[in-house]
């Protein structure tokens, strides 16, 4: 009698604890879920942000490696085609998912050819508008940071009042059934957040963590260095030199770059940075890859005369180093070359759908208990499928109309608040999603069509053919899914 | 056998035990009675997948393409259960939905005490998050602890803090109870703070 009774409390605690788990769970999905559904989607898309860029600008000059005498001459070229002097001079080199040189100055970045001449201007307008949409939700830099961080943060508390609310996470692994409305959305919703969930809790974490940086290392610079925020971070990354005024010839730039290659052949240059370049102060870092490491690379310093004056320690220094040099690696998923990317764009496929299936859940179960909500419901379709026929939008606008920066992020913005709108007001979830899939469609068809079209001369070169099939597979699975959805609505 | 071969060997023992591992703890989820022996030893192959993984390259980078391959395994293996399960006719199965209850008037408490659960779970829980992973750094560095590793402490545990605090109170049911856990987590570090600063 006893034990049952104490069953029974048990059991109503454990319904207790699940019930409100899910309502903590329901207040961030509610409240952020379209804010983080927009991150995921531009998230996964920004994964691919270097075939992007050689995609939107296919005839920049490529090459596998450039030689230090030519990177040399094209940086210096660079620098004395400003008409201001700029505080830095930076040289990206080529790597095997974007076989190009740039050298970049305060303000303007230019391709280079493997000779050491000077081609066209850097010019990919809307992956950059893709990359400050998934960064900082196109708001000012640091703010935009610390929002995009706080979601981050959201995202992982949703990850543990999921688990928190799902006490058969282990009876129900691999627990899947189809054509069951509710049922099949939940087993969909819990299976991939449960067994996908190394991805997207590390992803969060390390998102918040790059998100969240700056306003944690203002408090900490506050309490602890008198507000200067440098000194905060000066022990993991170096500290910076103090400026001295006064003109001198510019840096040996070669140096540094043959030093690389003989003394250490397997550590590639990645970026070249030269700080107040022309002036007595002026130094040098670059960046080497370590191809076995977790890490984005190293710092290796230089003199102005190309002289090596030590590593910073990102791959052999403090564990705190090695740990934070990892952090932006792990979140963008550049460390395995392609199959680790394509794994990431899976996951973070998956992770959209995590997220469209719990809200599609939450209305679902609404609208059986008879407290249905329409217009809520039909704007969460509205922000599904306008993200993603936005987004092509955007690239339409930017490939017809020549549309960058400050229009890209309009049109993108108008869409995203005029869509959800116009679906609450229509109320109707069905027709929504059928209208934006339609339109998901035709924007697919047009973005295939108009690059072609205006990219006829290089459109069978590897970038742009590779991008073009996997829009192509999307569009020939979205077009069998729309008459799948038509035929069995027919026969309903 | 040179490097090479013997790193693609040791991949393809990766592969394999976390092929085998996965395989165990279905089969384990089939089983009627929880067999915890499976379970172990599911869960035993998995490690080993991963042990095997970040023997192929420094240690750090070949745990997480281990990680990666055995999720991307796992997800076919769901895949597999999704296309092999009996797809129930959609018309009678179809979730039934009741009647539309009649809408009450517009609640303005609802509204107030949702609009005070996002400010709870949200930015109050992000500020006292942050107090409580600056004191944490500032405790730790006056005790001398190495300066990096304290400070990867402190950036990892912010969103984490916030992320659990959020949780924590949006779990609670009443407001008061919100409101007072977060001052009380959130004087405490702060008075801490400035405790370290001089400043009391």
């Amino acid at each position: 009698m006893v034990q049952s009774k104490n069953i029974k409390m048990s059991n109503r605690k454990g319904s207790q604890r699940v019930a409100r788990s899910l309502h903590a769970h329901q207040i961030v999905a509610l409240a952020l879920g379209a804010l983080i559904y927009i991150l995921s989607v531009t998230g996964t898309l920004s994964v691919f942000n270097r075939e992007l860029q050689r995609w939107e600008q296919p005839d920049a000059p490529e090459m596998q490696a450039i030689s230090p005498q030519a990177a040399a001459i094209a940086a210096k070229t660079v620098f004395e085609s400003e008409p201001k002097p700029t505080s830095h001079l930076y040289i990206n080199f080529p790597q095997a998912d974007l076989p190009r040189t740039v050298v970049t100055t305060d303000t303007q970045a230019f391709f280079v050819r493997a000779d050491g001449t000077v081609a066209q201007k850097e010019d990919f307008p809307w992956t950059q508008f893709l990359l400050d949409l998934h960064y900082y939700l196109h708001l000012p830099q640091i703010l935009g940071l610390t929002v995009v961080g706080a979601l981050g943060a959201f995202l992982l508390a949703m990850s543990i009042s999921g688990f928190m609310a799902h006490p058969r996470i282990f009876r129900d692994a691999f627990t899947f059934r189809r054509g069951r409305g509710l049922l099949t959305l939940t087993d969909l919703h819990n299976r991939l957040s449960v067994w996908t969930a190394p991805f997207h809790i590390s992803n969060a974490l390390t998102g918040s963590l790059l998100g969240l940086a700056s306003i944690l290392a203002f408090v900490i610079a506050a309490f602890n260095f008198d507000g200067d925020i440098e000194k905060v971070f000066a022990p993991v990354f170096g500290e910076e030199p103090p400026m001295i005024d006064g003109r001198a010839p510019l840096a040996n730039i070669e140096a540094p770059l043959k030093f690389m290659q003989t003394e250490f052949p397997d550590r590639p240059p990645t970026y070249f940075i030269l700080h107040d370049p022309a002036t007595a102060g002026q130094h040098i870092n670059l960046i080497a890859k370590h191809e076995d490491r977790l890490i984005f690379g190293e710092y290796y310093n230089f003199d102005a005369s190309g002289r090596y004056k030590g590593n910073v320690g990102i791959s052999d220094g403090t564990i705190g180093q090695q740990i934070i040099g990892s952090v932006y690696n792990i979140h963008f998923g550049n460390w395995g070359g392609l199959p680790v990317k394509l794994a990431y764009g899976v996951f973070g496929f998956v992770l959209s759908i995590i997220i469209v299936s719990g809200l599609r859940m939450y209305f679902l179960r609404r609208r059986q208990k008879g407290n249905p909500a329409p217009k809520l419901e039909a704007a969460w379709e509205g922000i599904t499928w306008g993200t993603i026929s936005s987004l092509l939008l955007t690239f339409l606008s930017s490939l017809w109309f020549g549309f960058s920066g400050f229009s890209l992020v309009a049109t993108f913005w108008i869409l995203m608040v005029a869509t959800p709108i116009l679906a609450a007001v229509l109320a109707d979830y069905v027709l929504i999603n059928r209208l934006l899939r339609t339109l998901t469609v035709l924007c697919l068809l047009l973005v295939m069509v108009s690059y072609t079209i205006t990219n006829y001369a290089v459109v069978t070169s590897s970038p742009s053919l590779s991008v073009l099939t996997v829009l192509l597979i999307c569009l020939i699975f979205m077009i069998f899914s729309l008459r799948r959805n038509q035929g069995m609505s027919n026969s309903n | 056998m040179d490097v090479v071969n013997s790193y693609s060997i040791i991949q393809t023992i990766g592969l394999i035990t976390a092929v085998c591992g996965t395989l165990v703890l279905q089969t384990a989820w089939r089983k009627q009675q929880r067999t915890w022996s499976l379970i172990f030893f599911g869960w035993g192959l998995v490690f080993v997948s991963l042990f095997a993984w970040s023997q192929t390259t420094a240690a750090d980078k070949g745990f997480a393409l281990g990680l990666v391959a055995w999720v991307v395994i796992v997800l076919l293996f769901l895949v597999a259960i999704a296309i092999k399960s009996p797809k129930v006719d959609r018309i009678s199965n179809r979730s039934k939905t009741r009647s539309v209850r009649s809408r009450k008037e517009l609640d303005i408490k609802q509204i107030v005490s949702n609009i005070s659960a996002f400010l709870a779970v949200g930015p109050l829980s992000g500020l006292v998050a942050l107090l409580m992973s600056s004191f944490l750094f500032t405790l730790f560095r006056n005790f001398d602890v190495e300066y990096s590793a304290n400070l990867t402490t402190a950036s990892i545990s912010f969103p984490l803090l916030w992320a659990g605090i959020a949780v924590m109170i949006g779990y609670q049911k009443s407001f008061k109870y919100r409101y007072l856990s977060l001052s009380i987590m959130g004087i405490t570090p702060f008075l801490g703070l400035l405790a370290f600063n001089g400043s009391i």
